[in-house]
C-alpha cells in the first residue's frame, strides 16, 4: 500500500469510526459535525493549520472545567464555510487558552 | 407466472453492475472531475442499488451546494438526512469510498452503469411487452407493433430528455414566440417608449443590442482581432456589461494573462483611470479611493476568472458544467482560443480551430448559455479557418482600427464623435450582418463604447 492509499484509508475509517461514535451515542450530532470538519481541514482541504496547534496546546494544559467547557463549545460552533467565523473563534480559544496557562499563547 | 418465467431467463450479472455504481460513486467522492462528469451523465434512475441511488442523490446535492463532497461531507449529510440509521450504514458508505478508480477511468465506469440502466430498460420493455400479449384476447397487431416501435425506438436511439416534437407543439411552440414578441414589441411602444428589451444578455454597445437583441442562450460568438487590438478589453467590456452592471454570472477562462493581471484590468476598466499609471501606481490618494469604490462593485458582481495557461477544450466543457452547475452562469467567454492546448499536435491550426469551435457551439446548446470565444487574426486582417468558423457559429464580430485615410474621407463617420475603431458584423444569424459599427477604443482606459452621433 502506497503513502496515498494509506492516508486515504486512514481518513476513511477515521472518518467513519467518528459517525459510528455519534451513531451509538458515544458524542453528541454537534461535536461529530466538529470533527468530522476537523477531519476534512487537515486531510483534504488544507486549512488553518494553526488549529491543530491549538488543540495540541489544550490537550496539553492542566484541565479547568470551566474553561474547556467554554473551548468545547467554542469549537463545536465553528462555521468552516465562514473563513471570519474560523479566525474569530481561533482567537477567542487563544484568549482562553492564555487564561487557563497564565500567559499569552505564542 | 408469464413474468417469473421472463425474467428468470435473464440471469441477475446482466442486468446490474455494483461494482461499476461503487466506483463512479467513490471517485464522485475523491475527483471534482470524476463528479461533473457523473453529475451530467448519470441520473438516480441509473443506478441499480436504490441505497446507491440514494448516495449518488446527497453527493450531486453537495456539489449544487458548492460544497465539495468529500466522504466527510457525505457522512455529516447523511446524519443530517437522518439516513444513517445504524453502524450498518456507515460501513456501506465507507465500502463505497474505499471503492477509489483513478479518475482518467470515470468514463469506462460511467458507461457501464448507464449501459446496464438502458439494459434494465430493455429487460423492463420485453417484460412488459410480453406479459401484455399473453393478457390480450382480440390482439390489434398493428397497434401492438407500433406502439412496440414507438418505445424501442426511444431505447435505442434518443435518450430519456431528448425530445421530438409533434407537428402540433412545434405549432405551438411557433405561436406562443410569436405572441411573446408581439406583447413585447407593444411593451416597447407603450411603456418604455422605444427602449429594446433583449432577448438575450447585453452586449455593452446599443447599436449592437439594436441588431441583435443581444447574446442569446446556446449562441456561439467568435469575435476576431489582431494582436494588441482590444480581444481582452472587448471581453472584459463584455463582462463589466453583465456580470457588473447586470449582475448576472459568468465565467471567464483567460489563457495568457495572470490573475494580478485581470484584477488590475478591472481597476482600469471601473475607475476609468489610465492602466498604466495603474500598473506604475503612479496615483493619488482620491484615484485610490476611487478605485477602491470601483473594486467593490467588482465585489458585487457576477464576474467569475479562471486564468488557466493550459486550457484544452475538454477542460473547457468541465469547468462550465462546474460553474453552470454551482452558480447558474449565463455566459461563458474564452479568452482566446489560440491559446488552447492541441487535441492531436499533428493537427494542422485550421483544424484545431474548427474542432475548438465545434465543441464551443455544441457547450453552448448543451448548457443553454452563450459562449463567446476570441480569435486572433492574421497580420492582414484575415482568420485562418475562417468559413469554417463562421458556419458555426451565431454572430461573428471583427474588431479592427478604422484606417487613418477612411477617418479623413469617409463622409458617414464624420457623424460620430471620435469613432477608432470598426466593431464589423461579418455573421449575424438572426439579422443583418457585412456591417461596421464605428465605435471608441479608449486602449489607456481599457474601455469601450458606442461612437456618439454628433
Amino acid at each position: 500500500m502506497d503513502v496515498n492509499e494509506e492516508r486515504q484509508k486512514l481518513y476513511d475509517e477515521t472518518a467513519s469510526l467518528i459517525a459510528d461514535a455519534a451513531m451509538r451515542g458515544q458524542v453528541s450530532g454537534a461535536e461529530m459535525g466538529f470533527l468530522l470538519s476537523l477531519l476534512d481541514q487537515i486531510m483534504v482541504k488544507h486549512q488553518y493549520p494553526e488549529m491543530v496547534d491549538l488543540l495540541k496546546k489544550w490537550t496539553d494544559q492542566e484541565p479547568d472545567e470551566e474553561i474547556d467547557l467554554i473551548i468545547k463549545e467554542t469549537l463545536v460552533n465553528i462555521d468552516f464555510n465562514n473563513s471570519r467565523s474560523v479566525e474569530a473563534n481561533l482567537d477567542t480559544i487563544k484568549d482562553l487558552l492564555s487564561v487557563q496557562g497564565g500567559k499569552p499563547y505564542a | 407466472m408469464v413474468k417469473a418465467r421472463a425474467k428468470s431467463q435473464v440471469p441477475e450479472e446482466t442486468l446490474f453492475d455494483l461494482e461499476s455504481e461503487y466506483r463512479v460513486l467513490s471517485s464522485m467522492l475523491h475527483s471534482e472531475e470524476a463528479c461533473i462528469e457523473a453529475y451530467d451523465q448519470l441520473s438516480i434512475s441509473d443506478f441499480y442499488s436504490p441505497h446507491n441511488g440514494n448516495v449518488f442523490a446527497m453527493i450531486c446535492n453537495l456539489y449544487e451546494r458548492d460544497l465539495r463532497p468529500t466522504y466527510v461531507e457525505l457522512l455529516k449529510e447523511g446524519h443530517s438526512l437522518g439516513v444513517l440509521t445504524s453502524p450498518a450504514d456507515i460501513e456501506q458508505l465507507k465500502y463505497i469510498a474505499l471503492q477509489y478508480i483513478d479518475d482518467q477511468n470515470i468514463k469506462y465506469w460511467i458507461k457501464r452503469v448507464k449501459d446496464k440502466s438502458r439494459l434494465r430498460r430493455y429487460e423492463d420493455f420485453l417484460r412488459i411487452s410480453y406479459q401484455s400479449l399473453a393478457e390480450q384476447k382480440d390482439v390489434d397487431v398493428e397497434q401492438v407493433l407500433m406502439e412496440a416501435e414507438e418505445k424501442l425506438t426511444n431505447l435505442t436511439a434518443l435518450e430519456i430528455d431528448d425530445h421530438v416534437d409533434s407537428p402540433s407543439e412545434m405549432a405551438a411552440l411557433g405561436y406562443d414566440e410569436v405572441e411573446r414578441r408581439f406583447l413585447r414589441y407593444k411593451e416597447i411602444k407603450e411603456l418604455h417608449k422605444g427602449v429594446l428589451p433583449l432577448d438575450g444578455l447585453t452586449t455593452g454597445f446599443n447599436t449592437l443590442d439594436n441588431i441583435t437583441l443581444g447574446y442569446k442562450p446556446g449562441d456561439l460568438i467568435i469575435l476576431g482581432a489582431q494582436t494588441g487590438h482590444g480581444k481582452t478589453a472587448f471581453a472584459l467590456h463584455t463582462a463589466r456589461a453583465i456580470a457588473v452592471e447586470q449582475q448576472k454570472n459568468i465565467l471567464y477562462l483567460n489563457t495568457e494573462m495572470s490573475r494580478q493581471q485581470i484584477a488590475l484590468r478591472w481597476g482600469s476598466i471601473l475607475s476609468s483611470i489610465e492602466h498604466d499609471r495603474i500598473r506604475k501606481g503612479d496615483i493619488n490618494e482620491s484615484e485610490l479611493s476611487i478605485i477602491l469604490n470601483a473594486y467593490s462593485r467588482l465585489r458585487e458582481s457576477g464576474f467569475y476568472s479562471y486564468p488557466c495557461p493550459n486550457l484544452t477544450p475538454e477542460k473547457s466543457i468541465s469547468i462550465a458544467r462546474k460553474f453552470k452547475v454551482q452558480h447558474n452562469i449565463e455566459m461563458m467567454i474564452v479568452d482566446y482560443v489560440g491559446r488552447m492546448e492541441k487535441f492531436d499536435p499533428r493537427q494542422p491550426e485550421w483544424q484545431v480551430l474548427e474542432q475548438i469551435v465545434k465543441t464551443q457551439k455544441m457547450l453552448a446548446q448543451n448548457l443553454n448559455i452563450a459562449v463567446m470565444v476570441l480569435v486572433q487574426l492574421n497580420p492582414d486582417g484575415t482568420l485562418q479557418g475562417a468559413r469554417r468558423m463562421k458556419n458555426e457559429c451565431d454572430l461573428m464580430l471583427k474588431l479592427a482600427p478604422i484606417p487613418k485615410e477612411e477617418l479623413e474621407e469617409n463622409p458617414d463617420l464624420k457623424n460620430f464623435r471620435n469613432p477608432n475603431y470598426y466593431l464589423i458584423i461579418e455573421k449575424n444569424r438572426d439579422g443583418i450582418s457585412g456591417k461596421g459599427i464605428p465605435i471608441v477604443f479608449d486602449q489607456q482606459r481599457q474601455t469601450m463604447k458606442d461612437a456618439e452621433r454628433t
